[in-house]
């Protein structure tokens, strides 16, 4: 029985270095990506099939009454309560005992589904290979008993890795010490979605760092809608089939002619 | 060009599995109400209900990004040795029941065309014919529901709305007696002399009430998704044009006004018509597939 294992991402301590962009490229083997200075910091501007981990840099709306520069480090949640594996109709991705959800590539079909489906658009489709990747908290290492690249590589300790219970004590010995200095603070994924693998702890609410501030499992009210489609479906069809019967004796000229003009 | 994952090729699998699968259903409740007196209907639908579907089915298969794959949808692989272990099925997840749902209805179609032309000099296969018809409807109704199902249950703001799959089945079912009627009234324009038309001007009076029932549902589809930028985006931008232009106006009321003045004059006008309905269908999937992933 492998151990649950959680990632503990402490934003109020990350710098923004990028050391984890690239720990995460250099350990997993992603090409780098041709991008356009845009005014930010941030690079890629976005997750992509070869960009699995990426610091977000926020400018709060608020930035004028209240000037801060955040961080994020953003990758893939390794959800308990995974709406990507749910959906994958492959059966590719599959959460591990360990707590890890990872993505099969000899078996992903690039359906995408995934893609539409995860709340914090993680999963991305790669054109060259025909498949969707995203980060699997480096699997191969974790097996061999070592961290995650960015954890081992992250200079400040922003990012952390061990077993769940582990990081959740220090995920709450650190909420103590930010609430004592007039944060309020929220353990991100501690609950969500069935609990998460990789947990922020935040000094300030999740949307200003582009999380959702309650998010859902799209397929949660699937059987209401399946409902709501079928029974105003036969509700019409039984509209039509009485119109249709209704209407028999009118048609029963038009079929007389038929039959004579020969079907 | 912005590359969108799901794009033109879904967008058609969307319109035409739901047509295909509308149509065996009004080829079966037309056979229900009225068996030989409405032969041209039911007969028409049982043929053509087939087709569409198989193109929806090869669309997406092509759409994959590994097409070669596609059986790995239906077989299910061990992670361990990479064999093959039992059928590929979950309930949860919308692509793996559409799988089954059309597969299922390609085949029991397929036989329903089968049967319905053994109908003709055969009558033990007039009860096996209504058998299968009966059998057939739910699993029908499930694919024009699960077009809906499949985009609605996902984290796209735009598609994520109760009512979606509402849309989709009542779209699916008026292009559907669109599609028959279109047939019947090209068969009448190479036939002037038949009566094999004459049926269409009661499609087309049927066809104007549903349209009353799908122009309330779209509106309300809108009212409910107002609150995203996406909505906004789909019903003002450019695709305004398409959405009140192509899908609201020719798509629909148009149909919709001349069913109420008791069908179109002639075949010719008859297929016209029934080409808007059908167009009208392609662009609402086509509207709502591709503004959904717009970057906004």
């Amino acid at each position: 029985m492998m151990t649950e294992v959680s990632m503990l991402i402490d934003v109020a301590k990350c710098i923004g270095c990028r050391g984890c962009q690239v720990a995460c490229k250099q350990w997993n083997q992603r090409p780098a990506e041709k991008t356009k200075f845009t005014g930010t910091y941030q690079n890629p501007p976005r997750l992509s099939a070869n960009t699995w981990t990426l610091i977000q840099f926020i400018e709060p709306e608020d930035y004028d009454e209240n000037p801060r520069w955040l961080f994020r480090k953003q990758q893939c949640h390794h959800c308990v309560d995974a709406p990507c594996e749910q959906v994958c109709p492959t059966g590719a991705i599959k959460k591990l005992e360990n707590g890890i959800v990872y993505i099969n590539q000899s078996i992903c079909t690039g359906c995408k589904y995934c893609v539409e489906v995860c709340p914090f658009d993680i999963p991305q489709f790669d054109r060259a290979s025909g498949t969707v990747r995203k980060c699997w908290m480096c699997l191969d290492r974790v097996k061999n008993g070592l961290e995650p690249a960015c954890a081992t590589t992250c200079p400040t300790g922003a990012v952390s890795f061990g077993s769940r219970t582990g990081m959740l004590a220090v995920a709450r010995e650190r909420q103590n010490i930010l609430e004592k200095q007039g944060f309020s603070t929220r353990i991100y994924g501690k609950d969500e979605l069935g609990g998460q693998h990789v947990m922020y702890l935040l000094p300030e609410k999740a949307s200003i760092y582009g999380l959702p501030e309650a998010p859902r499992k799209p397929t949660e009210k699937i059987f209401w809608r399946w409902l709501l489609g079928v029974i105003p479906g036969m509700a019409i069809l039984v509209a039509i089939f009485a119109y249709l019967f209704k209407q028999r004796s009118a048609s029963d000229t038009a079929a007389s002619d038929a039959k004579s003009g020969g079907e | 060009m912005e590359h969108y994952n799901w794009g033109i090729p879904v967008a058609l699998d969307l319109f035409a599995a739901g047509l295909g699968a509308a149509v065996f259903m009004v080829a079966v409740v037309a056979d229900l109400a009225g068996g030989r007196k409405y032969r041209r209907i039911s007969t028409t639908g049982a043929l053509i209900a087939p087709w569409p579907a198989i193109l929806g089915v090869l669309l997406l298969v092509i759409d994959l990004g590994k097409p070669g794959r596609f059986w790995e949808m239906i077989l299910k692989r061990s992670h361990e040795t990479l064999g093959v272990e039992s059928l590929m099925f979950k309930i949860g997840s919308t692509m793996s029941t559409g799988t089954w749902l059309l597969t299922i209805f390609i085949l029991g179609s397929l036989l329903y065309l089968v049967i319905t032309l053994l109908a003709y000099p055969f009558k033990w296969a007039e009860t096996l014919k209504k058998v299968l018809g009966v059998v057939g409807l739910p699993f029908a109704l499930l694919v024009t529901v699960y077009t809906g199902i499949l985009i609605s249950a996902t984290s796209n703001l735009l598609w994520n709305n109760w009512l979606l799959p509402l849309v989709f089945v009542s779209s699916a079912i008026v292009t559907g007696i669109a599609a028959v009627a279109f047939i019947l009234a090209v068969l009448q324009v190479f036939k002037p002399e038949s009566k094999i038309g004459s049926d269409v001007p009661r499609l087309e009076i049927m066809n104007s009430r549903l349209i009353v029932f799908q122009l309330l549902i779209v509106i309300l589809f809108i009212i409910v998704g107002i609150g995203s930028a996406q909505m906004k985006a789909v019903i003002g931008s450019a695709f305004g044009l398409l959405w009140w232009i192509g899908i609201i106006g020719l798509g629909l009321v148009v149909p919709l006004l001349v069913g109420f003045k008791g069908g179109a004059k002639s075949p010719q006008i008859s297929m016209l018509i029934s080409v808007l309905v059908l167009l009208g269908g392609f662009f609402l999937r086509y509207a709502i597939l591709i503004g959904g992933q717009m970057h906004i």
